[in-house]
């Protein structure tokens, strides 16, 4: 039982540990950019 | 041994599996929880950058004498104060909407939000008044609801007025380029925007995060920097999600009118006009009536009049996406031959089938106006006003310098039309001795009499030392002529009147006051006797901002 505790919460750190990695690197990677400019 | 061995590995197997689900169902726990107590919730009001707004708009501050003021907060918007309370008596105007509002291309002077205000002065002498231009470089009706929402909420608006219209698109075109250039990696981010537990650890780690102005802005990712040339090229729109943007628009012009209701102020919804006109920054070559009729001219009646055939077919034959062009020529041919009524007919055809959708549709100003009529809200049409006036009734590049941007003529015209519709809703009082149009006709003749910028802060345009800058098709003119500015005080910081102009451009730029004293002062060292710096000084010191303070 404890080892199922053990891996759960590993796994559960580890896809935390992602996000936080992500959002420490990326940030808003999904703004989608475009420049506003005139068109001819 | 063998079998031992696997079914160890099977238990191991079973076990990360196991852990995986329950840690995912953990997860899935943590981001409800977020949900429901609203942590991380989506701020955004635009996946693009430059359509973000951050609230509250406008922050307390003081003016020198200690009078207590409120100034906008984010850096797009140029300077102003209004006073925190407002005096009994006092009328305050706030405009709203995208570029064409905040008056992109040239000094906040140059905006119908300033030309109502010469307007309301002249008539009103005595009064406070108040005008307050919420207008945002590319800010759909999306965002300029919320903006309307804030200002009937907490800050005891007269009247309101709300032109927007041409940024509806910008949104729905980046996300469709973005779906259509989808990479696994993109796609991941974007699913972990989608959550709160992503959303709430951002913020966590970057803070809030203020409106930048547009030119100042750092796109980090290069090959996302879409021209809108290059989106359209990937990305079309069907009749279907043209009406979808179309119904979405209504419904936030309806939502303004709502939030005015219930704070009972007055709001005045105008239609958003734009340059029939227009083409593109460079007209068409000289000879492309000779190239599309292809035989010798035998007079310029049937050389138009076989242009227009030959337009009839094109126009018959080409898919929807090209339609426009051949519209546009064939305006052109009708103008030519005299038939004004066909011409302004496919001009504005060709301006509703432009696949750049840039500028407001005439099917959105159509909801606006029965928007206006269902809620009793009061109602300019721009483009009946500016239409009435334009040579042919065509409106062009008198009253734009691009495809939506008012020229100061424009703004005049637009500001004549919302100073009548404030006296017809009751706003303001008929004034005697007053007359609008004679009032903007004055400003027309001093428009056009022009031949330098004003070192005036109050009546500076932004051209600086080129008038032709006025009528100059770039969006970024205003910008450029800054730099400019900069280049010239470098290779001769004696020159006054560079000074000053740069110490105006500084004036209404959001934590510019220190940079204009500089300049001011530099200038009035260099022109002591100059009443106009010395008045522009004054007017930087009286405001308290030298120090920091906007």
């Amino acid at each position: 039982m404890r080892r199922v505790v053990r891996t759960v919460l590993l796994l559960f750190a580890l896809a935390v540990g992602g996000i936080v990695a992500a959002a420490w690197y990326a940030g808003d990677s999904s703004d989608l950019e475009m420049e506003y400019e005139g068109f001819d | 041994m063998a079998k031992r061995k696997r079914s160890l590995l099977l238990a191991n197997v079973a076990l990360v599996v196991f852990s995986a689900v329950v840690s995912l169902l953990l997860l899935g726990l943590l981001e409800v929880g977020l949900r429901v107590a609203d942590v991380g919730e989506d701020q955004r009001t635009s996946q693009l950058k430059y359509q973000q707004i951050h609230f509250p708009t406008l922050v307390p501050g003081t003016l020198a004498d200690g009078t207590p003021v409120l100034r906008p907060a984010d850096p797009r918007l140029r300077y102003q104060s209004v006073l925190r309370d407002k005096p009994e008596g006092a009328l305050r105007v706030v405009t709203f909407g995208g570029s064409a509002t905040a008056g992109l291309g040239f000094s906040p002077n140059v905006t119908f939000s300033r030309e109502l205000e010469r307007a309301l002065r002249s008539a009103y002498p005595g009064w406070k008044i108040e005008v307050l231009n919420l207008g945002v470089v590319a800010l759909a009706s999306k965002q300029v609801k919320l903006l309307v929402a804030e200002v009937a909420r907490l800050h005891e608006a007269d009247v309101m007025i709300v032109y927007s219209g041409n940024n509806e698109f910008l949104e729905v075109h980046a996300e469709k380029y973005a779906e259509a250039s989808a990479t696994p990696l993109s796609m991941l981010g974007s699913l972990l925007m989608d959550l709160n537990l992503y959303r709430f650890v951002n913020g966590l780690i970057r803070g809030p995060q203020r409106g930048e102005a547009l030119v100042e802005q750092e796109f980090s990712n290069e090959e996302l920097q879409l021209t809108q040339d290059a989106i359209i090229q990937h990305v079309s729109m069907t009749q279907a999600e043209i009406a979808e943007v179309v119904d979405r628009y209504e419904a936030n012009i309806e939502e303004m009118v709502e939030v005015a209701a219930r704070s009972a102020t007055p709001i005045v919804l105008v239609s958003v006009a734009s340059n029939w006109a227009w083409r593109g920054r460079s007209d068409l070559p000289d000879g492309w009536l000779a190239e599309l009729v292809g035989e010798p001219a035998t007079g310029e009646g049937q050389v138009l009049e076989r242009a227009r055939e030959i337009l009839d077919e094109r126009i018959a034959d080409s898919p929807a996406d090209e339609r426009h062009e051949w519209l546009f020529k064939r305006a052109l041919v009708h103008e030519r031959r005299g038939d004004l009524a066909a011409a302004r007919a496919d001009y504005r055809a060709a301006m509703n089938a432009d696949p750049h959708l840039r500028r407001a549709l005439d099917a959105a100003n159509e909801r606006l106006q029965a928007v206006a009529l269902r809620r009793g809200a009061g109602f300019v049409d721009s483009v009946a006003v500016l239409s009435s006036r334009a040579p042919g009734g065509i409106v062009g590049f008198g009253d734009f310098y691009d495809y939506v941007h008012f020229t100061p003529r424009g703004n005049v015209r637009m500001a004549a039309a919302l100073f009548d519709a404030l006296e017809e809703m009751g706003v303001t009082e008929p004034m005697p001795g007053f007359d609008s149009e004679a009032h903007a006709q004055e400003r027309l003749v001093a428009l056009e009499a022009l031949d330098s910028d004003s070192l005036a802060v109050e009546d500076w345009m932004g051209f600086a030392f080129d008038p032709a800058t006025i009528g100059g098709r770039d969006l970024w003119k205003y910008d450029k002529v800054l730099e400019e500015l900069d280049e010239r005080i470098a290779a001769d910081p004696e020159d006054v009147a560079a000074r000053v102009y740069r110490g105006n451009g500084h004036y209404f730029r959001l934590g510019g006051g220190a940079d204009a004293g500089r300049d001011y002062r530099a200038a009035l060292r260099l022109d002591p006797g100059n009443p106009v710096i010395r008045a522009n000084l004054e007017r930087l010191e009286s405001e308290g901002r030298e120090d920091g303070g906007g």
